[in-house]
């Protein structure tokens, strides 16, 4: 028996002690928030990784205690947010778009919705170094879905550094630079 | 080798580092909201001399935390709603309903059911029921009138001493038997201590003097026959005509003994020795005359200053109107 608490055991014990729930951010804060900034600008991943640890800390109850490792868990919530960060960007863009035509080609957002859910997972994989398993279980997704979503994101940056168009990848850059 | 991985693995990796300043301040955030959710639930550190309530109690048995407070209330409020609900229910089966047809129409034309319910009354379905149960008519009329618990008045004590009650029935609750039986509309009966029910009747049968009844020999010594009426609001005063025999339409009505009944909260009784015909009028408080009707076991009409034999009113409802197809 590990003398350290699995996560699990500090969030059902939080359900009665509060305070043992900050072990778990100790735990897992740096690399939710890593995560987040990599793909968002610092100011905006700092305040959703701050979210998705108050987001569950609010859940906690309704939290898996079969899952000793709360990441997939802590992961899904902060993609959930991302994604919701991300589609009220494309909305901003789409918009601009609408009212300065040339600024921004709209033909080149239509992709963007498609391409949000492999790159989802490939960031999980690749970044936050969750298996099949855990990626499905924080998008909630069948492991199939994964599989086939990873398949197609990897191929398609296969292809681009192939081709040495890195410049534009997935997508993957900073916010500030797409605008 | 380098694969697509391994790239995307290196890219913006410095990126990933993370600051002491931006997770202390994360971490002060979710410790306010720790400290917050501890207010919520009402933890306290230091020990109290207060018992704990029942509520939380309640809570720790069921669930433990402060979560299950809420739940525990919900429960327990939900509970307390489905207990009364269902008691309200049964107090009320074949009881009182404001907007049960035919009530509000009884209602006006009989000022012992707009007065109050004495204990006697309330208590009156422990008593009248057992002593006599219900007419065959009653079950004849899709045998489910039941008695209006709440609406069930003490009207008065007749001359020989006998609880008069005023029991208003409700139609039977089942739609389609209530229309087959043409007893859609609220009903009202006569019910007397020791002659048990009239018929049941509808405020028109009230209204044209059809309400009569229960009559007959009274319990006790003396052999003699008694009569209760139910009259509607105005009539102050029943003069009952006592005949051996209707005369032939054109010729004299010959009389043979005149009985005057006061009535008191819609209720006109007598007793009389005999059976016999018996032709009334209706008279008001100042003695007027408000109109000739028929007897309880003979109908006739009084037209022109003569009696004339009219078909048989019967107190059972009506056919089924087209409103109930």
């Amino acid at each position: 028996v590990s003398a350290v608490p699995s996560d699990a055991e500090l969030i059902h014990a939080s359900r009665l002690e509060p305070e043992a729930f900050a072990p778990v951010f100790d735990r897992h804060y740096p690399a939710i928030a890593g995560f987040l900034r990599r793909r968002l600008d610092r100011s905006l991943a700092d305040e959703l990784a701050a979210e998705t640890f108050l987001r569950a800390f609010a859940a906690r109850g309704r939290y898996d205690r079969s899952r000793a490792d709360a990441r997939p868990w802590l992961f899904g919530i902060a993609s959930h947010l991302l994604a919701r960060a991300q589609r009220s960007e494309v909305r901003r863009l789409r918009a601009l778009a609408r009212d300065h035509q040339g600024v921004v080609n709209e033909d080149e957002l239509e992709g963007i919705d498609a391409r949000l859910d492999d790159r989802d997972v490939l960031l999980l994989y690749a970044w936050a170094e969750l298996t099949y398993e855990q990626i499905a279980d924080a998008l909630d997704i069948p492991v199939g879905t994964v599989r086939s979503r990873l398949s197609r994101a990897r191929g398609v940056v296969r292809q681009q550094l192939q081709d040495a168009a890195v410049s534009q990848p997935l997508t993957i850059t900073r916010r500030e630079d797409s605008e | 080798v380098t694969t697509e991985l391994d790239e995307i693995r290196a890219f913006r990796a410095e990126d990933a580092h993370v600051d002491h300043d931006s997770q202390a301040a994360a971490r002060a955030r979710l410790l306010t909201a720790i400290a917050a959710n501890g207010r919520r639930s009402g933890r306290s550190r230091r020990p109290s001399w207060r018992p704990r309530s029942r509520t939380g109690q309640i809570a720790r048995v069921i669930g433990h935390g402060a979560r299950t407070l809420p739940i525990a209330i919900s429960v327990a409020v939900v509970a307390a709603v489905v207990v009364v609900g269902f008691a309200l229910h049964h107090a009320n089966r074949g009881s009182s309903a404001a907007s049960e047809p035919g009530s509000a129409q009884l209602k006006s034309i009989l000022g012992v059911l707009r007065g109050p319910q004495t204990a006697a009354a309330k208590a009156f379905h422990h008593t009248g029921w057992p002593e006599v149960g219900f007419p065959k008519s009653y079950r004849r009329a899709g045998g489910h009138l039941r008695p209006d618990r709440a609406m069930i008045r003490f009207a008065t004590l007749t001359p020989w001493g006998a609880k008069v009650f005023v029991v208003p029935l409700n139609p039977p609750s089942n739609r389609i038997v209530a229309c087959r039986n043409g007893v859609t509309k609220q009903s009202v009966a006569v019910w007397v201590q020791g002659l048990g029910w009239s018929e049941f009747n509808f405020a028109a049968n009230i209204e044209q003097g059809e309400a009569g009844g229960p009559g007959g020999l009274i319990p006790g010594p003396g052999h003699m026959y008694g009569w209760v009426e139910l009259v509607p609001d105005g009539v102050a005063k029943v003069r009952f005509l006592r005949v051996h025999s209707l005369p032939r339409l054109g010729e004299p009505l010959k009389v043979t003994g005149t009985i005057t009944a006061v009535v008191h909260n819609n209720i006109a009784s007598f007793r009389v020795r005999s059976r016999g015909v018996r032709l009334e009028s209706w008279y008001n408080a100042q003695g007027h005359l408000i109109k000739h009707v028929g007897g309880d076991w003979d109908m006739y009409k009084y037209v022109d200053g003569r009696y004339i034999s009219k078909p048989y009113s019967s107190p059972l409802p009506a056919r089924p109107s087209a409103q109930c197809r």
